[in-house]
């Protein structure tokens, strides 16, 4: 079954708790997710520009030389912002749907 | 296929379709990406060449890595010319609606589709994520257009053969026959004579109109208009005490028309309604064609990326 999952949410999860480079980010939520999740790595990095355009991240290369092969993406504070938002509805959207698959749950959480 | 391999092909790629410096910083970027990938592969164990494979593999065909970065380098804006896109499709779905009037034997069915696939090439072409909606929107545009011009050119031409050709003259004297018989009966009926059994009756009936253009009828059903049918005594009594007052309220308002068509021969409203008709008309069989071409397309462009990936692991592999 394949599932829709919020890529750009996910990579400023990752870049939240510290800044990292394009492929540090791969590594990283195959990591975190137990090898489950796996980010295509040719889309990534049309998604780290799209993050930067929005100034959700900011991005510079490595230790400020122009001639670096690697570009260290760091989250911005409207980038928290909008990852707080992203979960939050994320959340939303998973309680909602564990209520409906597994009513029971509910009940057991209750009690 | 080597990473150098692999980068060269997607400078060029890139090169077609963004600046050299976004292009270069790209490269860049994906050279350090490629290495690193490498060298973890590498620290479990895998030799360097299958390493470097792997790695290549990972980040996916050249062609569909460039397009993701060439839609994101138009998507922020950094392309000069973005409203080319749209105002092309645009034109060409204009140009085309007004080429196919113009042509004998295009037929509708040729017209929507090729719209339709230029639509879609369009969309493929310029499809990013914040685009999406300005593609679409232009094309929508251009087709209502390009059908509303062509369906009034149509109808001022018919218009003016119908005038010419003297059928309105042969139009409006039938139509007085007719009225006048309609009349008859309907004084008839209100003077309390017997109904008649055989002319116009008002009966209800359920009238079938197949739209231009359409493949398939719509209808509806009208009540009170005159029907020339053979009935009993019986019937003809209940159809008009069903529907006397509404057929008295059509000979009402075609008289009324008649009178406007005497005295205004060349009056627009018929030619207003016909081209809202083959407008109207042809816009949805424009659209349906649309949809369904569409979702073809989408498909098709579908299969050929999962190809493409296909092709690129044999050829790295």
């Amino acid at each position: 079954m394949r599932l829709q999952s919020d890529t750009k949410a996910i990579v400023l999860a990752i870049l939240a708790e510290r800044p990292a480079h394009g492929y540090a980010v791969v590594k990283a939520v195959r990591e975190k997710s137990g090898g489950k999740l796996r980010l295509s790595e040719g889309q990534l990095y049309p998604v780290l520009y799209a993050l930067e355009a929005a100034e959700w991240v900011t991005a510079e290369w490595e230790n400020g030389d122009p001639e670096s092969r690697r570009r260290i993406y760091a989250i911005t504070d409207a980038g928290r912002a909008e990852l707080a938002d992203r979960t939050k509805r994320w959340s939303d959207f998973a309680a909602s749907v564990t209520r409906l698959l597994r009513p029971d749950a509910t009940t057991e959480a209750k009690s | 296929m080597n990473s150098a391999e692999y980068l060269d092909q997607l400078r060029q790629q890139l090169t077609k379709r963004t600046s050299e410096g976004f292009a270069s910083d790209c490269i860049r970027e994906l050279e350090g990406h490629l290495l690193a990938s490498r060298a973890a592969r590498e620290e479990l164990g895998e030799n360097p060449i299958e390493a470097e494979r792997r790695a290549i593999l990972d980040l996916g065909p050249v062609r569909l890595v460039a397009r993701d970065l060439a839609r994101q380098y138009r998507d922020t804006g950094r392309q000069a010319e973005p409203a080319l896109g749209p105002i092309l499709m645009f034109g060409l779905i204009f140009a085309y609606g007004l080429v196919s009037f113009a042509t004998p034997g295009l037929s509708s069915f040729t017209t929507a589709s090729s719209a339709a696939i230029v639509g879609a090439i369009g969309w493929r072409t310029w499809q990013t994520r914040r685009w999406l909606v300005r593609p679409l929107m232009s094309w929508i545009v251009g087709a209502v257009v390009a059908v509303l011009a062509v369906s009034l050119f149509a109808s001022l031409r018919q218009a003016e053969a119908f005038r010419a050709s003297g059928e309105q003259a042969r139009m409006i004297r039938q139509d007085e026959i007719a009225l006048a018989r309609d009349r008859a009966a309907l004084a008839a009926w209100q003077q309390g004579a017997p109904p008649l059994t055989q002319g116009p009756s008002p009966v209800a009936y359920t009238q079938q109109t197949f739209l231009p253009l359409v493949p398939w009828a719509f209808s509806w059903v009208g009540s009170g208009e005159p029907s020339l049918t053979a009935m009993d005594a019986k019937t003809a009594r209940r159809a008009w005490e069903k529907h006397g007052a509404a057929f008295a309220e059509a000979v009402k308002g075609r008289e009324e028309q008649l009178a406007r068509q005497k005295s205004h021969p060349g009056e627009l409203a018929p030619i207003a309604r016909n081209l809202v008709q083959q407008g109207g008309s042809a816009l949805v069989f424009l659209l349906a064609v649309v949809a369904a071409w569409n979702w073809l397309f989408l498909t098709l462009f579908s299969l050929l990326d999962r190809l493409e990936v296909t092709r690129f692991r044999r050829q790295v592999g």
